[in-house]
């Protein structure tokens, strides 16, 4: 969505264009917190942090800092600072001072470590290519049960099946995935 | 088995083009979203109101007003409004002048003094004319047209003349959409009469008519740049119908095929539904195009349809896609039931069902021992679970071809004779090949039940079978069965 299509849905009123961006970029932006906040903070922490995202992402577009055409990539960014934001406020995390000169200082890695950087981005990478081959819904059963964390009622509900056949599914699936990711060499 | 075995968490760095790609699969319900939604409003009104808040404290003796931005967008769009408007208003000048020009201006007022219209007929949104100069081209009128011969149409006073006798000579056919329930009328260039037909079979309804229709008709310019041809073909029982078949370009509901060649069956058959085609597929052989591939499709690229009209695959199936026997299998292991029918180039998918078959045995296959196939093509095989749980049968079929159904929207219902119990199963994508299996639970032996299956798109429900359940000893026998047939009904 660009910022020009943005205007036309704000024609009416400003709740429609909040909508419309809300209902545009909701996926996108729960996705990059869930991911980023997965690990450590609450349901209820996360719906935060997407709620605040988009009260951020309404109010510089407001001010017209969103600039013009297509505004996704600002969207991402906000919706990363403040994942990272909420992040460290759960997990307190203290970055460590170590002075330069100390003998400690020699053994701290340089924090882009190149080949396991494109290793894993390859890995992600076919990992979602075989979930995907995988067709719906059973791609959906498994990012919903295995990434999302979410149980087999609330996925019944996503994909309108009864929970006893998505547990069948989801079973079947992993299976599915399973083969093939041995079939690549990536699990045992 | 949990994520950590999975190992998803490296989801956790994905990069933007992987967020995406996660994103598709609607990470919430609609509950959780709204949630969220207004979450967002009440956070964006906490702050906006601390803002303006705390901008009124700082600023003294200077009023400051800031439009905020929803204004500048509103006042925007106005003015676009605005522009618009002027457009139509040029646009209706416009066409009243080139209405004079067509007509003398004297004759027509007593018809539109005509008191109050008595139109009969349904609703004029698109037209399409075949008149004897152009037949069996027609030509389709554009909305200024449309608009013009339906206030024509409206002005008149409708008679049904009592000795109404089919005059010779020359008759003008339009073809009207009217949403998609269409009719036709015959304008006879003789007397002027015009015929509304529903159906090209049916017996028309006549009506007196008037010479400015004639006139009117007579006066749209016939340029061969705008001909549709081929869109009555004679052949059609009906043809009030079938010119809709074919759609001009640029009409909202019309597209055309895409061009499909060499692109994979799936994501052809995607991009149809997309198009809001349905599609079937016929297997061909081919030299050029590898297996699974399209080779063509009937109508060919550019061909333009409408919406619903179904478009067919041609896939490949390579050129040695040659006919052998399906071997039994029954009572072999299923991995080496596996590599015998490698050597015979089937895909082989099995499935694990309960059974007192020792582990691993193959105890059911599909298609059956001795059915012709082509090579290449799928192979279930059903392998025991080892052993069976009482009160459990698992009831399964093979999904025999294509549906071209999207997914998660079949079920299967059992229903049992005597206690009138019925047992709901939703099942998900009908692939051709895919083993569908139903876990049913129950007690008893002997028990008679029905199986039906239905399809949410179509509305549709057919019999599967009738089949007598022994669930003291996880069996079924069955009595009749037609899953081909069933799954032709549903279509």
């Amino acid at each position: 969505m660009t910022n020009e299509e943005l205007q036309n849905a704000a024609r009416e009123s400003k709740e429609k264009a909040q909508r419309a961006i809300f209902d545009q970029y909701f996926s996108y932006v729960y996705t990059i917190i869930f991911s980023k906040l997965r690990s450590c903070a609450s349901r209820e922490d996360i719906e935060e942090c997407v709620g605040d995202v988009f009260s951020d992402i309404y109010i510089y577009y407001e001010e017209n800092k969103a600039g013009n055409g297509d505004i996704s990539g600002f969207v991402g960014t906000v919706a990363r600072r403040k994942a990272i934001n909420v992040f460290n406020r759960i997990t307190r995390r203290s970055v460590p001072a170590v002075s330069v000169d100390s003998e400690e200082a020699a053994d701290i890695e340089a924090p882009d470590n190149t080949v396991e950087t494109v290793e894993r981005r390859e890995l992600r990478s076919t990992l979602l290519s075989c979930i995907e081959r995988l067709g719906e819904p059973d791609s959906t059963i498994i990012m919903q049960k295995y990434f999302f964390d979410r149980s087999s009622k609330e996925i019944g509900e996503l994909v309108s099946m009864t929970p006893e056949n998505v547990r069948v599914r989801s079973g079947r699936a992993l299976d599915k995935l399973r083969k093939q990711l041995e079939k690549l060499g990536i699990k045992e | 088995m949990n994520d950590k075995e999975l190992g998803l968490d490296v989801f956790e760095m994905a990069d933007d083009e992987e967020i995406k790609r996660i994103a598709a699969d609607c990470p919430a319900s609609p509950e959780e979203k709204e949630r969220m939604f207004k979450l967002s409003q009440k956070i964006y009104n906490e702050r906006t109101n601390e803002s303006n808040e705390a901008h009124a404290d700082e600023v003294s003796g200077v009023e400051q007003y800031k439009k905020p931005i929803w204004h500048k967008i509103v006042s925007a769009a106005a003015a676009l409004a605005l522009v618009a408007g002027l457009g139509t208003g040029g646009y209706f000048l416009a066409r009243n002048k080139g209405a004079d020009n067509h007509f003398a201006s004297g004759e027509d007022s007593q018809v539109q003094e005509a008191a109050e219209s008595n139109y009969p007929f349904g609703e004029i949104d698109r037209v399409r004319m075949i008149s004897p100069a152009i037949a069996p081209a027609a030509i389709e009128f554009e909305p200024g047209q449309v608009s013009e011969l339906t206030s024509w149409l409206d002005k008149l006073s409708w008679e049904e003349p009592e000795n109404a006798e089919m005059p010779d000579g020359e008759y003008i056919m339009l073809y009207i959409y009217n949403n998609g329930d269409p009719y036709m009328l015959s304008v006879s260039l003789m007397d002027n009469s015009i015929r509304y037909y529903k159906s090209s079979n049916d017996e028309p309804k006549v009506y007196s008519g008037s010479e400015v229709i004639s006139r009117f008709l007579n006066t749209i310019e016939l340029e061969p740049d705008i001909y549709l041809y081929d869109i009555a073909d004679i052949s059609e029982d009906d043809t009030v119908s079938a010119v809709w078949k074919y759609v001009h370009m640029g009409s909202k509901d019309g597209f055309s095929v895409p061009d499909l060649y060499y692109k994979k069956a799936d994501l052809a058959k995607q991009e149809l539904r997309e198009l809001g085609f349905e599609y079937k597929v016929v297997k061909i052989e081919s030299t050029e195009v590898q297996p699974d591939y399209v080779v063509k499709t009937e109508p060919k690229a550019g061909t333009e349809l409408r919406k619903g009209n179904t478009v067919t695959l041609y896939v490949s199936m390579g050129s040695e896609g040659e006919n052998v026997t399906v071997d039994d299998y029954i009572g072999k292991m299923a991995e080496d039931a596996s590599v015998m029918a490698g050597y015979k180039n089937f895909k082989v998918y099995t499935y694990e069902i309960p059974s007192n078959e020792p582990q691993g045995t193959v105890v059911e296959q599909y298609p059956k021992a001795g059915a012709k196939a082509v090579s290449g093509e799928n192979l279930t095989l059903f392998t025991s679970k080892g052993g069976f749980t009482a009160g459990e049968i698992t009831y399964k079929f093979v999904v025999p071809h294509d549906t071209g159904f999207v997914n998660g929207s079949s079920t299967v219902e059992f229903v049992f004779e005597g206690n009138g119990n019925t047992s709901n199963e939703m099942i998900g994508i009908l692939d051709p090949g895919t083993a569908i299996i139903c876990n049913l639970k129950g007690e008893g032996s002997g028990i008679k039940a029905i199986a039906y299956i239905s399809e949410l798109n179509t509305n549709k429900r057919a019999e599967l079978g009738h089949y007598i359940f022994d669930f003291d000893n996880g069996t079924y026998t069955i009595e009749e069965e037609d899953i081909e047939g069933a799954f032709e009904a549903i279509k």
